[in-house]
């Protein structure tokens, strides 16, 4: 848990050079150089061809939202003053999901299909937690706005 | 499983009270169950031979099944403590059918309690919350296991069309099913709009959607369908089974609309060599109201994309197309946990025999159980017949 009280990433000898890139304002991705898939989370294999040749590459930071919640009832004490906060399942564009949230959109902008991109915020001195917000900026009142 | 049909049969089953106990811890449970269990059958603890259970939340044992067997003074050949969350209940089934077809053993108890309401420390609660997401894809973004299933149910929506007064028509009938067991932990009746009105815990999903939290516990004994004829009850027989696992985790999901629950539905259907249509009562796991759209459309029982319109059609009502849970299951008969699904077991051997009173669904000879763990990740199907079916 970070001093903020966010529960932070278990980072493992494998992911250490994904949040390496977070903290460079990178999101990488596994890249096989035998079959060119592409594979988040980091692994010691390729998922489709088994192969071990992997390499690190950064991503466009691009997806799309295939899903989306807004939680009303925090999962701890540390996001009870961001409810609703968006919590989102994002397709990128070089093709693995991830889940992430959204962050400075309104719930009237958030769409299955929305077009988003990468940010990242720091949780401590060592995660910066890759996020995504909306591609294109809405003309929204401030008030529906949603850090 | 299993290497002939009908080779095992359920002949003992019982739950103990359900909703909130204070006086009992989880083990306790388990033996009251168990007793229930074995009267029921007219056997006793000396006839049991094999003994599985899975872990409590609120009472863990590092090895859950060797504690029971302490606990009950009872020496098994074969002894099982099993993990695959909701799916648990129902997978154990299929693993002690084929211990006693392989002759590893001839009685095999399985008992299981939990006490999620009352047994729980603030610290064993938060840590049961945070563990449904990837420790370190997931749970940073604070996903609740509501939201995991909410993520789910927006995804059915956007792909089918599926209404949020469908959800709602899950829980409102579970609630009416509810009613007419006279253990149920919720039995006053809701509407839709109650649903609706209700708390919101995760777009689209509000408190109604989801299930209880309980304390509880059910056991059933099972033996060869060589010796059952000659026991207390008529025999329910195992017809076929099944298991299907596709991800642990949501985000490591293929597809957001259809889970192995297909392929773990075939495997049952074709051992039992039976089809969706000969199913006469179903208990469906249903944690949140999602997840029954989902099971029906992925076992087949109605076409897929069209569960909503089945559902708000009465389909899974008693009296409707395919009756499911009328004990009211997670969402208003008790949800304690891993035991959960145990109860749409004792549910649908209770139908099968007939003695299932105002909730009876009139000549039930084919039941389908379904539970599922994870986020839709782990799945075990089974399918039960009465002694017709032999």
């Amino acid at each position: 848990m970070s001093a903020d009280g966010y529960i932070l990433p278990r980072v493992t000898p494998l992911s250490a050079t994904y949040w390496e890139g977070c903290r460079n304002g990178e999101l990488r991705l596994q890249h096989c150089l035998d079959c060119g898939h592409v594979q988040l989370p980091p692994r010691s294999h390729c998922t489709r061809c088994r192969g071990n040749r992997l390499e690190w590459r950064a991503s466009s930071g691009k997806g799309r939202v295939e899903s989306f919640t807004w939680i009303h009832i925090p999962l701890a004490e540390a996001w009870a003053d961001e409810v609703p906060y968006a919590v989102a399942l994002i397709r990128l564009e070089e093709g693995p999901m991830m889940m992430s949230n959204l962050r400075h959109c309104s719930e009237s902008q958030l769409a299955v299909g929305l077009e988003v991109t990468v940010i990242f915020e720091a949780r401590g001195e060592t995660i910066h937690l890759p996020q995504f917000r909306p591609a294109r900026v809405e003309a929204t009142a401030p008030e529906e706005m949603k850090s | 499983m299993t290497k002939a049909r009908g080779q095992v049969a359920i002949v003992g089953a019982a739950d103990t009270a359900v909703g909130k106990i204070t006086d009992l811890d989880c083990q306790a449970l388990c033996a009251i169950a168990a007793e229930k269990a074995l009267a029921d059958a007219g056997l006793t603890f000396a006839d049991v031979d094999g003994l599985v259970t899975c872990n409590a939340m609120s009472q863990p044992f590092l090895y859950p099944a060797e504690a029971l067997a302490e606990y009950l003074q009872i020496y098994p050949s074969y002894c099982v403590g099993l993990g695959a969350g909701g799916a648990a209940a129902v997978s154990v089934i299929q693993h002690a059918a084929l211990a006693i077809e392989a002759g590893l053993c001839e009685t095999v108890l399985i008992t299981m309690a939990d006490r999620l309401r009352s047994g729980l420390s603030r610290e064993q609660a938060r840590q049961m919350q945070s563990a449904a997401g990837h420790p370190e894809f997931e749970t940073p973004y604070g996903p609740t296991a509501p939201a995991l299933y909410a993520l789910l149910a927006q995804a059915h929506m956007h792909a089918y069309g599926t209404s949020r007064e469908a959800l709602a028509a899950v829980a409102v009938t579970m609630r009416e099913h509810a009613g007419l067991h006279p253990g149920a932990q919720k039995r006053d009746p809701i509407s839709i709009d109650d649903v609706l009105a209700s708390r919101p815990v995760a777009s689209p999903l509000n408190v109604l959607d989801c299930s209880l939290v309980s304390d509880g516990g059910a056991a059933i004994v099972l033996t060869s369908a060589k010796r059952a004829p000659n026991l207390r009850q008529p025999p329910v027989l195992i017809l076929g089974s099944g298991e299907g696992h596709h991800h642990e985790h949501l985000s490591g999901a293929h597809d957001l609309t259809r889970s192995a629950a297909v392929e773990s539905g075939r495997q049952a259907y074709d051992r039992a060599g039976l089809g969706p249509k000969d199913i006469d009562v179903a208990g469906l796991y249903d944690c949140f109201t999602p997840v029954v759209l989902f099971l029906l459309e992925d076992l087949g029982l109605c076409p897929r994309g069209e569960s909503g319109a089945f559902v708000l059609n009465g389909g899974i009502r008693l009296g409707g197309a395919l009756p499911v849970n009328p004990h009211g299951g997670l969402l208003s008969h008790c949800h304690p946990g891993n035991p959960g699904s145990m109860f749409h077991v004792t549910e649908m051997v209770t139908q099968l025999r007939g003695q299932a009173g105002a909730r009876q669904v009139p000549n039930a000879e084919v039941a389908l159980v379904h539970a599922q763990g994870g986020t839709l990740s782990s799945h075990s199907t089974l399918i039960l017949g009465s002694e017709a079916t032999r």
